[in-house]
């Protein structure tokens, strides 16, 4: 059966590996990977490459001072927004705001500062008046000195505001490289497994002595190669998965009761929630998977038995769930990027706890597309806090 | 037993052939589906056919499909070879192909099709 349920009737072939090792595919119940949706692959990449890669050769990017007031101006800067460097450089970020959203220029400042990093959709205004939509996504520095502290914006073109489209782009180009790397690979193979046969005493096994060893290494190292490349593809279809979001009146603490139901055996967590009931329209399976991640990262990043904290707090308008830890901690200039897919901090346990990066993503995500937000920070004494915060009352937004 | 190799990748084709030969097997390779009819049309029929699902010209979904309008060549056993991400569309009709080979694959692999292949019966087929 296909992955979606859409899949043809034939048998395929799945795989296996041995404990040995060794990858055996089974004549078995059909299971090929159907991308209803997905752009038809091609083999003739050239052209798909430069579509691809187009989002990411016209990017507007500037730097502003700790004050908000344009340090840098670039060309793709300029022909966005219509100003020339000598008219944006020393103006206000406000610049490129019409009079309606002003305001919104201090409330990016703002929330960037706070979180280190903030990506939007951004409504602005050219020079000439127009109307334009960005991405955009601004890094604060706040060096302790104080001296250099200031912002860094990209923006990308909004598109139809759903998704950037460097993310979408990053997405095909990841698809294509692995997929234009993965069928000469095969070849490759194949061609130094039809070698390694003819060093062989003639039966059909392998060969032995100095030069099937050098074709064992090689075989050694393309399947190693094909594995990464196959991990990279599943990390894409991970991405691709369509997640929904359905919202619907909840009580967060239930929410967290059932998310430490599996409790993972060396965690220790101890819940700090309000005793009242804590209403929040959320979709409660995300929130709950969201939970799950946090705690499950501070497991995995803590020492044996360590304790978790699991805080709740109320803050009105907004729900505020921390998972404190005293593991290895986070380093400050990582803060953001943890959240990134794929992205695995500099500091890593004794043991490599293992994994592909995408947890703490689908928490960004997830908590995204309830309106809200997700921050990382260090804890005094060691380890970590991670946080999201959750408006009561969101709407549904998008995944 | 006799089988066609149908892929454009000139690789797949050499080590493919190569490869089933060594098992005792005579092997054609086509380089894509029109020369496939053509050795199809004027070479006696293969015991079974892999076809790559992409392919320019005449595709693998277009080729298989053709096969169906023969009585002949609509019973001989079809195994597409596919990347991973082959979208539904690329398939031809269920039920027109026997298995699906997911590339890259490791050539010991196609022992286990080749013996499955025996066994299928494709008579059936609509």
């Amino acid at each position: 059966m296909s992955e979606n349920g859409s899949g043809s009737d034939a048998p395929a072939i799945s795989s296996k590996r041995d404990q040995a090792g060794t990858n055996h595919r089974l004549v078995a119940v059909a299971e090929i990977r159907h991308r209803r949706h997905a752009a038809r692959p091609t083999k003739y990449a050239h052209d798909e490459i430069r579509d691809v890669m187009g989002p990411w050769l016209d990017v507007a990017d500037f730097t502003l001072d700790a004050a908000g007031h344009f340090l840098t101006w670039s060309a793709a800067a300029q022909r966005a927004y219509g100003y020339s460097a000598g008219e944006a450089i020393g103006r206000h970020l406000s610049l490129v705001y019409d009079d309606e959203h002003r305001a919104e220029a201090e409330r990016l400042l703002v929330t960037a500062r706070r979180f280190g990093f903030r990506r939007d959709v951004v409504q602005r205004q050219r020079r000439d008046g127009t109307p334009v939509a960005f991405q955009a996504r601004l890094v604060a520095f706040a060096p302790p000195d104080g001296k250099g502290a200031g912002y860094a914006e990209i923006d990308v073109p909004a598109g139809d505001g759903e998704e950037d489209p460097r993310d979408i782009a990053a997405d095909r180009l990841i698809r294509l490289a692995a997929h234009e790397l993965r069928a000469p690979l095969g070849v490759v193979l194949g061609a130094l497994t039809l070698l390694d046969l003819q060093l062989g005493d003639g039966q059909g096994r392998e060969g032995v002595g100095p030069d099937a060893e050098l074709l064992a290494v090689a075989r050694d190292e393309l399947r190693q190669m094909d594995e990464l490349l196959s991990r990279i593809l599943d990390s894409w279809r991970t991405k691709q998965a369509a997640l929904t979001v359905q919202t619907a009146l909840c009580d967060l603490r239930e929410i967290l009761e059932s998310a430490l139901r599996p409790v993972p055996p060396q965690g220790r967590v101890e819940v700090e929630a309000p005793a009242c009931p804590l209403p929040l329209q959320c979709d409660s399976l995300r929130i709950r998977q969201v939970v799950r991640n946090l705690v499950a990262n501070a497991v995995k990043y803590s020492p044996l038995g360590s304790p978790i904290v699991l805080r709740v707090e109320d803050l009105g308008d907004r729900l505020r769930v921390s998972v404190l830890d005293r593991g290895i901690g986070i380093a400050e200039d990582e803060m953001s990027r943890i959240f990134e897919r794929h992205y695995r901090g500099r500091q890593q346990p004794a043991v490599d706890p293992g994994g592909m990066g995408l947890g703490l993503h689908v928490c960004r995500t997830i908590v995204e597309a309830h309106g809200g937000l997700i921050w990382a920070e260090c804890r005094d004494g060691g380890g970590a806090c991670l946080s999201f915060e959750l408006p009561r009352w969101s709407g549904v937004l998008r995944v | 037993m006799n089988v066609l190799v149908v892929d454009d990748s000139p690789g797949i084709g050499l080590v493919l052939t190569r490869y089933f030969a060594r098992l005792g097997h005579s092997c054609t390779h086509a380089p894509d589906g029109m020369a496939a009819l053509e050795k199809l049309r004027t070479s006696p029929l293969p015991d079974v056919i892999f076809v790559d699902l992409l392919m320019p010209g005449l595709s693998g979904q277009e080729l298989v499909c053709e096969l169906q309008h023969h009585p002949d060549l609509g019973r001989v056993p079809v195994v597409l070879m596919s990347g991973f991400e082959a979208a539904e569309e690329d398939l031809p009709p269920s039920g027109s192909y026997q298995a699906i080979l997911v590339k890259p694959f490791e050539l010991q692999e196609l022992d286990a099709v080749l013996e499955a292949a025996t066994s299928w019966d494709v008579s059936s087929r609509d």
